[in-house]
């Protein structure tokens, strides 16, 4: 029925593409003519350098696929039932990181042809060539004597027939899910040339009970949804949980003693300490890259400044000093500059300043208010809250104000926080009134591949911890 | 909450700490505590060699349970691949510097070599292929396509100086201040659509040029050139969103058969692998050679052959 239109009118649009420079109104051109300028732009456009007779021939290659590599993780090979359970586990968890990546795309093992078993030295890489898989990976699992947990795994191009890596990871047995996030890390470094960032875990604030009681608690687990636990019982709100660069520690806001404060608390003892000892409320924590401070935000008497903290000393450094509101302050990656929101201006806007305190500038200037900075771990990027009209945007751009570009919209989209590879975001995502309906969300850089991370609750402020050492 | 929660919560909160401070149990945080020395996962590097049995030291693996099956391992070290392709080349495995084996992964990955893809024999097969034409590509389908020959052979004076927008540039989405955007998934959704359906026509160029290819003879190198770098780019993977893509530029050498399979590629700046980004860039760029391969069309211009036998590529990822 619809289908035929829906086509033409699909065709049309592709066709429009691969020319891209034409005006937006060659859309509407009929597919014939459509098609034909698309030929004629493809030919005119892309042809490359050529040099004539004798001399080798030169080409320019400038656009490629962007479709995720297709990529085939062979179960790991196991010589007894438990092991080899074990091996298909830990591909099924390898091949459900680097297919949420985006990046990737783990071929269904139905159609392997070759079997785990027949791999140990190499595989048969016509047999993957056939499945149209680019990369394969094979390994095999044990069990030694004492329990403990050896996996060897290797990394293939099939197409150029090349051994591209092979690691040997020992462990103890349950924290086989540990192994198989190192595995994909390092398949995902390999492949893409940047660190991956699956050994890693969100803490988020967990949401539960009616909107007049509500119950928020810390939540714990790992990037892939995993191994949830909590970390306080919801007696007291709790809000904005950040990591310490070791991913030890978190700090984060409590009303435990009644008013908001700053906490950090080491996660695996549970032991927790208010930071300083202030006349006003403090919020809006986050560890220096370094770990050693810890930089929120003090308010007093209706004005709100950015406040320092040294762990070791404890003692604390104004970093501003201005009647309007300063909070919400993040470190650039190399501890130089704090990126923070301020309404100086007169509406809530983005600055960048020193570590120091002084020499802010302004780096966000577009309608609408602008909050919650979080610099990129890889630096050249900082992550944004915006809203404007009623709508919330979750957005980056670059330090010195330049790139805007607006990620994700929603009813309520807040928090974002980077992956440490700094190349993909998480926030969370309300999309009505109902607060039960929060969730976490992750998405590309890019603006792609947007997903959820199911949560056992409705979820809020995640904070992505740096790779787990 | 009322403000006698609080002062409650705060009591009982003094009290947990004190108590935590007393060194008592503590009574809500009952998680207990993490050995954090048994989960560390340690890491080794191994080399490419070390699956031939022998290799592996630590592996005596009696395994004395799984009689019935012997461990195929020892069994498979030649694999006699009898791959039905007729793939002389012999390919050496390569053999890796022993690795100073340091613990951590990232200093390993970096010292891994490359594949040096030795080239054989000096080709003797220069000769005119026999091979006769029927192998060509894809029946050219042949009627209802003027606008397509035409094209192919009007474009060529303007040709160079064009970069083409990357596609991949067009995919981030550099939404301009305030301009209401639709639904970001969908249109993500659909720009994928769109990626794919644009390869469409582009296909359907390919397939046609190879009937200029027959006929021109004069601007022949052009035509090839064309035809070849379609087939690269339909096969070309790229690493997306790697920072800095616009300096990974690689070029590759690339050796063909006088059929217009892939001899050889090689990475041209070797001492650029010791950067990931780059590495990983160059080998998406040799992956999209190899999987190329055989540029098909090329048979029936065996006679041109020392035209095409030599190829150097220069894959410029979108920024």
């Amino acid at each position: 029925m619809t289908d035929t239109r829906f086509e033409v009118d699909e065709r049309e649009r592709g066709a429009g593409r691969v020319i891209g420079r034409l005006p937006k109104g060659c859309r509407r051109l009929p597919w014939r003519l459509g098609g034909a300028l698309a030929l004629l732009g493809a030919l005119a456009v892309l042809v490359g350098v050529v040099q004539p007779a004798r001399a080798e021939l030169r080409i320019d290659i400038t656009r490629g696929q962007v479709e995720p590599l297709p990529i085939a993780i062979a179960d790991f090979y196991g010589t007894t039932p438990e092991t080899t359970e074990l091996g298909a586990r830990l591909a099924a968890v390898i091949a459900g990181n680097l297919e949420r990546s985006g990046l990737f795309r783990p071929i269904d093992s139905k159609a392997f042809i070759q079997k785990p078993e027949a791999m140990l030295v190499q595989p048969r890489f016509s047999d993957w060539r056939v499945i149209n898989a680019q990369a394969l990976v094979t390994g095999r699992v044990r069990l030694d004597a004492g329990g403990r947990l050896r996996v060897e795994f290797r990394l293939w191009d099939v197409f150029s027939e090349v051994h591209l890596l092979g690691l040997r990871l020992a462990s103890i047995e349950d924290a086989w899910r540990r192994v198989g996030h190192k595995v994909s890390d390092a398949i995902y470094e390999r492949l893409t040339g940047e660190k991956g960032y699956f050994d890693t875990r969100i803490v988020y604030i967990s949401e539960t009970g009616p909107a007049n009681e509500r119950v928020k608690r810390l939540a714990l687990m790992d990037q892939d949804g995993e191994n949830l636990r909590y970390l306080s019982g919801g007696q007291h709100l709790v809000l904005t949980p950040r990591f310490s660069p070791t991913a030890q520690e978190i700090t984060y806001l409590s009303y435990e003693r009644g008013q908001p404060r700053v906490y950090l608390r080491n996660i695996d003892t549970g032991q927790h300490e208010v930071l300083g000892d202030f006349p006003g409320m403090t919020f809006a924590p986050r560890f220096s890259p370094d770990g050693n401070n810890v930089i929120m935000t003090l308010a007093r008497n209706g004005n709100s400044e950015i406040y320092e903290m040294d762990l070791r000393t404890r003692k604390i450094a104004q970093l501003t000093r201005n009647p309007a509101i300063d909070t919400a302050p993040s470190y650039s990656p190399d501890g130089k500059d704090v990126v923070f929101e301020s309404d100086r201006g007169g509406s809530q806007q983005i600055y960048v300043m020193r570590r120091e305190g002084g020499g802010a500038r302004r780096i966000t200037f577009g309608r609408g208010r602008y909050g919650t900075p979080v610099w990129s771990p890889r630096g050249d990027l900082i992550a944004f809250t915006k809203s404007n009209r009623g709508r919330f945007f979750i957005g980056v751009i670059r330090p010195d104000g330049t790139g805007e570009r607006l990620l994700s919209e929603e009813f309520l989209v807040e928090g974002p926080t980077w992956a440490p590879n700094g190349r993909v975001l998480m926030f969370f995502r309300q999309g009505t009134r109902n607060p039960d309906s929060a969730e976490l969300v992750t998405i590309d850089v890019t603006g792609h591949n947007e997903r959820i991370l199911f949560t056992a609750t409705a979820a809020s402020d995640p904070a992505w911890s740096p790779l787990i050492p | 909450m009322g403000r006698r929660a609080w002062i409650f919560s705060g009591l009982l909160h003094a009290g947990l700490i004190t108590a935590a401070v007393l060194g008592l149990p503590t009574l809500f945080d009952d998680e207990p505590v993490i050995d954090e020395g048994a989960v560390v996962v340690g890491v080794v590097e191994i080399e490419e060699e070390a699956s031939a049995p022998e290799a592996l030291p630590p592996e005596p693996e009696p395994e004395p349970v799984e009689a019935s099956e012997p461990e195929p391992e020892p069994v498979e070290v030649a694999e006699p691949e009898p791959e039905p392709e007729p793939e002389p080349e012999p390919e050496p495995v390569m053999a890796a510097p022993p690795p100073p084996a340091p613990p951590e992964p990232e200093t390993l990955l970096a010292s891994l070599p490359e594949t040096p893809e030795p080239e054989p024999e000096p080709e003797p097969e220069l000769e005119p292929e026999p091979e006769p034409k029927p192998k060509l590509v894809k029946p050219p389908a042949p009627a209802p396509k003027p606008e397509v020959q035409r094209i192919v052979r009007v474009p060529r004076p303007m040709l160079k100086p064009k970069p083409p927008k990357p596609t991949l540039d067009r995919l981030l989405k550099n939404i301009a201040e305030d301009e209401p955007k639709p639904k970001p998934k969908r249109q993500a959704n659909l720009e994928e659509m769109l990626t794919k359906l644009a390869n469409v026509p582009e296909d359907e160029a390919v397939q046609q040029s190879a009937e200029p290819l027959r006929r021109l003879d004069s601007g022949l190198a052009q035509t090839i050139a064309d035809a070849i770098r379609r087939k690269v780019e339909k096969n070309w993977s790229v690493p997306a969103g790697a920072e800095d893509a616009g300096k990974l530029v690689v070029r590759i050498r690339l050796r063909l058969r006088p059929d217009g399979s892939v001899r050889s590629a090689e990475i041209v700046d070797q001492d650029r692998l010791t950067e990931a980004n780059f590495r990983a860039m160059a080998e998406s760029a040799r992956r999209a050679v190899r999987k190329a391969s055989p540029f098909e069309f090329l048979r029936p211009h065996g006679d041109k052959y020392s035209q095409w036998r030599e190829i150097t590529m220069t894959f410029r990822p979108p920024a």
